[in-house]
């Protein structure tokens, strides 16, 4: 009975911490969701663990201890994760620099013949990679 | 392939900050056995089959980037600008917390500076980008440290002025001047330039050099996407992978006064085994795409 209070102080706390985080804007759109179902999944978890719920399930996947059923899911979870995070850091990593770039492109001083006039510039001064960095619903891609 | 950290943060001091310390190459390679026959040096003088077409003054682009280069940046701008008189001297301030951008800008050049520090490739890459907004032909590349002589850039310029190739690499190792190279890089240096050479078709001995040329394909290829680990090395294969013709002739440098380290042998295996892990991982790519 002790785990199952412990557990279920745990995975309650977890999920008023992820609705608070919500309602401050603190977590957003897919992560959001992401936390409140894992939140919620730990308050299911932490119900079935007293009614040996979880065992049953283990043991139908040929797993001895619930706990390791537990475990392994959240190995695989977290592997994911680190995953989706590492080519959303990427993403990120060069819209940064392509925004450092074009913001020194825009401060700099252009070459003489450019300001005399001689030089026709394309019609679109923000003119960016074409890659899917700045895939933006809104601007046709070239 | 890239450090799971607060990149905004360690950008000052962190990765991006390539700029000695990943840069072997430069200044302690063992030669590579040369092909007499890629050697430009020995091709024939000036090939006038395009005298047909009017002499035009072709738009040249000079791109240093500089990283706290204070102590440097003006003697190179000075002789850059003696050398090629009538290019367009850019330098790229990657973020320096010296006097760089300041030094540059009193010696004539025209500077850019970059808010942030993003490494050797981010900085080069945005001076592709600009070469291509304002429509140069020819953007050369010259290291901001001096290490690379602008009289020797003729050299360089001349095969893709010429229109024989599309990018053009300053060797140390195609006969000009006498560079020592300290031993133990030799086997690492071969296996890259064996790799880099399979990659672009071409016989090239010094693929870590910083001193190199492009027209209009390769100021096009590069402002669209640079890489940024090993940017030297991968841009080679890159470039040839687009079907750019990659060429490479004899410059000499001026070797670097530093001492050599202790650690010197370590650092560089450890620089060829990552370079041949991001080769790798280059070829895993899908064409067309960065």
């Amino acid at each position: 009975m002790r785990t199952f209070s412990v557990a279920m102080v745990i995975s309650v706390g977890f999920l008023a911490a992820t609705v608070l985080a919500i309602r401050s804007r603190r977590l957003r759109d897919q992560a959001a969701l992401l936390w409140l179902g894992v939140a919620v999944l730990l308050v299911v978890a932490s119900v079935l663990l007293p009614l040996g719920v979880l065992d049953h399930i283990a043991h139908t996947v040929g797993i001895v201890y619930a706990s390791d059923l537990l475990l392994s899911l959240a190995v695989v979870f977290l592997v994911v994760l680190v995953f989706h995070q590492s080519v959303q850091l990427a993403e990120t990593k060069d819209r940064q620099t392509a925004l450092t770039q074009e913001i020194a492109l825009m401060r700099v001083e252009p070459p003489a013949f450019a300001k005399a006039g001689h030089l026709q510039l394309e019609a679109d001064p923000l003119r960016l990679p074409s890659s899917d960095v700045f895939d933006r619903p809104d601007r046709p891609r070239p | 392939m890239r450090e799971f950290t607060d990149e905004v943060n360690v950008a000052v001091e962190g990765e991006a900050d390539q700029w000695d310390t990943d840069r072997l190459g430069e200044d302690d390679c063992e030669g590579v056995d040369v092909d007499p026959e890629t050697d430009v040096l020995d091709a024939e003088p000036l090939a006038d089959e395009d005298s047909s077409s009017p002499v035009v003054q072709r738009r040249l682009c000079v791109i240093i980037p500089a990283y706290n280069e204070a102590p440097a940046i003006g003697q190179v701008v000075r002789n850059v600008r003696a050398a090629m008189p009538t290019a367009h001297v850019l330098v790229v301030d990657d973020g320096s917390r010296d006097t760089t951008a300041h030094e540059a800008a009193l010696n004539g050049a025209t500077v850019m500076q970059l808010p942030l520090n993003l490494g050797i490739g981010g900085a080069v890459q945005a001076g592709y980008r600009y070469a291509q907004r304002y429509d140069f032909d020819i953007a050369i590349q010259v290291d901001g440290d001096g290490q690379h002589d602008p009289r020797e850039a003729q050299r360089i310029l001349e095969p893709i002025e010429r229109g024989e190739a599309d990018l053009v690499v300053g060797s140390r190792w195609l006969g000009r001047g006498a560079y020592v190279a300290p031993k133990g890089r030799r086997i690492g240096m071969r296996i890259l330039a064996a790799m880099v050479t399979r990659g672009t078709a071409g016989t090239i001995t010094d693929s870590t050099s910083g001193f190199r040329a492009v027209g209009r394909r390769g100021i096009a290829l590069f402002a669209e996407k640079y890489p940024t680990d090993f940017p030297e090395v991968e841009t080679l294969v890159l470039a040839a992978r687009q079907g750019l013709r990659v060429q490479e002739v004899g410059v000499r440098m001026d070797q670097r006064v530093a001492g050599e380290s202790s650690l010197a042998g370590v650092k560089s295996a450890y620089y060829m085994l990552r370079v041949c892990m991001m080769l790798l991982v280059d070829g895993l790519r899908r064409r067309g795409r960065g």
